[in-house]
């Protein structure tokens, strides 16, 4: 309905998804660059991009969700034409304010995270793009198979082995056992370098 | 090793940034639908002056099918003799005279038969026009039981 709406042209509607949706995928592009700042206009591009290419369909599912995160896939995958694509609705925002409350305790988390994230990217990036993908949109956000199917556009069985695949080699990896040469490794395109 | 396979917990974007994100992404998306609007306006206009085109024309093409003189015969049928059953020639349509249009193809249409010095036109029974040797001239349409075609007086060779 918000998304039929928002196709109408009404602004307000589109503001009320991006309130109710921005937050996961924030959180999704975080978990795919280990990078809070560089999700954050992902997650801009991804809103943008969604709105550009699907504004004159109706969507496959009740929530836009499935589509969101389908489109943040694609974004993250060619996140520099993606960002280009934005113009300044890419633009960083100018970064917080230092006196806001709990902002050194907010950034040290942040921080945290991003260590923790970049270690498990590096793992996760010795696995085939598309059990990446399986991975970050089922484990990592929660979707429901038939819902990743949607975002993916592939079959739900194929996101389920894809899954299981993905779940089996990155667990191999993580004990320090698996068969390294044998994995197609497509990494995805961050920047992992420390600080 | 040993690697924490879960990610980090989720956060919120904060309050503030969600507002300025939502406010540029609302400016950019709803700030262009205006040309967009006009734009879509601009087919509108353009669909409507080729909508009024085409019914001009259509108009005008109907105007001329309805007052155009009519072709008065579509095809007719040219018999080598004066019965039904004879060989028959199909001539073309747009014939003004069927007798005359019969006149000119029978000797080519019917090689081995001799010219008739008359012909004349019958209504056939399926609306058609047939051309029929004859020698009485009158006589002909109603001997083989159809009617004579409405102005369509017999011509001699």
């Amino acid at each position: 309905m918000l998304w039929q709406q928002a196709r109408e042209g009404h602004a307000a509607a589109f503001g009320v998804l991006f309130e109710r949706h921005a937050s996961r995928i924030y959180n999704y592009c975080f978990r795919r660059t280990g990078d809070w700042a560089l999700a954050e206009d992902l997650t801009s591009a991804t809103f943008l991009l969604a709105w550009r290419s699907h504004r004159r369909a109706p969507l496959q599912a009740e929530s836009a969700l499935p589509l969101l995160y389908g489109v943040a896939t694609n974004v993250l995958r060619n996140q520099r034409r993606s960002l280009r694509r934005g113009n300044e609705a890419f633009a960083r925002l100018p970064p917080e304010r230092a006196e806001e409350a709990d902002f050194a305790d907010a950034a040290s988390t942040r921080l945290d995270d991003r260590a923790l994230m970049r270690q498990l990217l590096r793992l996760v990036a010795r696995l085939p793009r598309r059990e990446q993908d399986a991975i970050a949109l089922c484990d990592w956000s929660g979707l429901s198979y038939e819902d990743a199917a949607l975002a993916l556009g592939v079959p739900i069985g194929t996101v389920r082995s894809r899954l299981a695949r993905g779940r089996a080699r990155l667990r191999e990896l993580a004990s320090g056992s698996g068969p390294e040469a044998d994995v197609d490794v497509v990494p995805l395109r961050v920047e992992v370098t420390e600080q | 090793m040993s690697i924490r396979l879960t990610p980090p917990p989720e956060r919120d974007l904060p309050t503030g940034r969600l507002q300025l994100r939502k406010e540029q992404l609302v400016s950019q998306i709803y700030g262009s639908v205006a040309p967009s609007r006009h734009h879509a306006r601009r087919i509108l206009v353009v669909a409507a002056a080729l909508a009024i085109t085409g019914i001009l024309a259509a108009a005008a093409y109907a105007g001329y099918a309805l007052t155009r003189s009519a072709t008065p015969v579509a095809t007719i049928g040219c018999y080598e003799s004066d019965t039904l059953d004879a060989n028959t020639a199909v001539l073309a349509t747009g014939v003004d005279s069927p007798v005359a249009a019969c006149t000119r193809a029978y000797a080519s249409a019917f090689p081995s038969a001799q010219q008739p010095k008359h012909f004349v036109a019958c209504m056939l029974p399926s609306g058609s026009v047939g051309v029929f040797p004859s020698d009485t001239m009158s006589d002909t349409c109603k001997s083989l039981g159809l009617a004579n075609r409405p102005q369509s007086p017999a011509t001699s060779r």
